[in-house]
């Protein structure tokens, strides 16, 4: 008898724990070999770009959180960035400076949610490395909670500055974690970076050229894990990113590994720039006080900045009302994941998972 | 962009207007040519397509297109313009895929067609019944059909 070979469709999701939210993939298979792998979205569309156009300026900032709510930080910053600009509104330097202590601290813990659930989808470790992510980020939140009062959705940076200044306290509770949180990196490294099983299920999978990469308009730690040092702190600096000395790691290979190595490195390169915003932030006013129903002047403005997942903007069009006449979201998570048929073609069906965390997406951002 | 490429662009595109709008260098072109112009731009440096966004004026569509050039570190922009009764632009997915999803983003929410897409479909929104395009100003928010 002949073996008769057939191609299945696998449906993935939406509802399971590696999609990392609400992610439905249709998997063609050929035996345990992926033919075709085809992202269904929009679950958690929740219309944030028409929401946009019937909110006013001020009203809209706690919208931005939801976005990507991993790292709402970087959503109200792009956002006052595209506002600020058609203002042509200065900024009091002491909130340039907690801008950024804000957003790395961010980073950080949107790194560790990353590496946690990562390491959770590959087995590595099960729960350990899992737990020891959430541990670290748990402190982070609490000092984020110190500076703007939220734990997790913050509208901490609005047009005009920040809301709430960092207290005696919460420097010095930030400087005791500084110092800590380096040997915490090596600790999360002795788990997986040298780990046989880990090391098995990343390398050489998933592998990204860097052509690919630019042609699908993946950016962010994808792209770099690729070779590329793009980085938008480097390439169009905004707030002080330009007095700050930091490393933009890159990987060689473009597999799942190397984009596991540029987020570790990512984390203390953050470390490094709190340190030096820490130093040279000054004293001063931290908001330019601003009427709750300010006009816009009329225009158009692209803003773009360095989220955890990659280059987030925010192309904003005014005409002159207290309203956006059009806000579109370039969400990095999008790009980022439309790339997922071109890579996990011809891999094995267990390597999707790999894939899939190694691109780490956001539903929040995608459907927006 | 810097000036020499500017004479470069004109030279191969005469007749095309040249803007600067929020500091990046806009370009305003017809869409029959919109392939060839971001073909030419690609060639040129700008590979990576950040953005492309659709805006509703008062008597016309516009996209918008965010290219960024890494080699130089600069924008350019490009627009064009379709009619609101027969809303449609060639796709640029021959030229960068990066177009694919962007371009069903734009079709799904303001039903603007883009020629020569494979797979134009919606993608964050439910197939309907009617066609609803929740980005148009005319968009009745009580649910009933435009």
């Amino acid at each position: 008898m002949a073996l008769r070979t057939e191609e299945i469709i696998v449906n993935v999701g939406p509802q399971h724990p590696s999609t990392h939210g609400v992610l439905r993939l249709l998997v063609t298979l050929s035996g345990e070999t992926i033919i075709k792998v085809d992202p269904v979205i929009g679950y958690l569309h929740r219309g944030m770009e028409k929401i946009a156009e019937k909110r006013t300026y001020i009203q809209y900032l706690p919208f931005t959180d939801r976005w990507d709510y991993l790292a709402p930080m970087f959503n109200n910053m792009v956002y006052t960035l595209a506002v600020e600009k058609l203002m042509n509104l200065e900024v009091p330097p002491r909130a340039q400076y907690l801008r950024v202590i804000a957003m790395e601290l961010n980073r950080i813990a949107s790194h560790l949610v990353w590496f946690a659930t990562f390491a959770l989808d590959l087995s590595a470790v099960t729960m350990s490395a899992y737990m020891y992510g959430f541990r670290e980020r748990e402190e982070i939140l609490d000092l984020l909670e110190r500076l703007s009062g939220g734990r997790m959705l913050y509208s901490y940076i609005c047009p005009g500055g920040v809301r709430g200044d960092a207290d005696d306290e919460f420097l010095r509770q930030l400087d005791k974690f500084l110092d800590k949180f380096p040997k915490k990196i090596e600790e999360y490294e002795t788990f997986l970076s040298q780990n046989k099983v880990f090391e098995f299920r990343t390398k050489g999978v998933g592998v990204l050229p860097l052509e690919t990469a630019l042609n699908y308009g993946v950016t962010g730690p994808c792209l770099r894990g690729s070779g590329l040092a793009f980085d938008i702190r480097k390439v169009q600096p905004y707030c002080v990113y330009d007095q700050f000395v930091f490393d933009v790691p890159i990987g060689d290979n473009g597999d799942c590994y190397d984009r596991y190595k540029v987020r570790i490195q990512e984390m203390r390169e953050a470390v490094k720039i709190i340190r030096q915003a820490m130093e040279m932030m000054p004293k001063g006013e931290i908001k330019k006080k601003l009427p709750p129903q300010f006009k816009v002047p009329e225009g158009e403005t692209f803003a773009l900045i360095e989220s955890p997942r990659g280059a987030l903007g925010v192309y904003l069009v005014s005409n002159g009302g207290t309203k956006p006449y059009r806000l579109k979201i370039r969400a990095p998570s999008f790009s980022n994941l439309s790339v997922i048929n071109e890579i996990a073609r011809g891999a094995k069906v267990q390597d999707l998972i790999a894939i899939l965390g190694s691109l780490d997406i956001l539903l929040g951002e995608i459907d927006r | 962009m810097d000036k020499e490429f500017l004479e470069e662009f004109k030279k191969e595109f005469p007749g095309v207007e040249i803007k600067e709008i929020d500091g990046k260098p806009t370009v305003i072109v017809d869409k029959e040519e919109i392939v060839s112009v971001c073909d030419f731009l690609k060639k040129r440096g700008y590979v990576l397509p950040v953005s492309i966004s659709g805006v509703e004026l008062e008597d016309r569509f516009e996209i918008v297109y965010h290219l960024f050039s890494i080699s130089r570190a600069t924008w350019c922009v490009v627009e064009t313009f379709t009619s609101k009764d027969d809303p449609f632009v060639p796709s640029i997915y021959e030229v960068f895929r990066g177009a694919d999803w962007q371009e069903r983003e734009i079709y799904d929410m303001f039903g603007i067609v883009f020629e020569g897409h494979p797979d134009l479909r919606r993608i964050l929104l439910e197939e309907g019944e009617d066609d609803y395009f929740p980005l148009r100003k005319d968009f009745r928010e009580d649910g009933s059909p435009n």
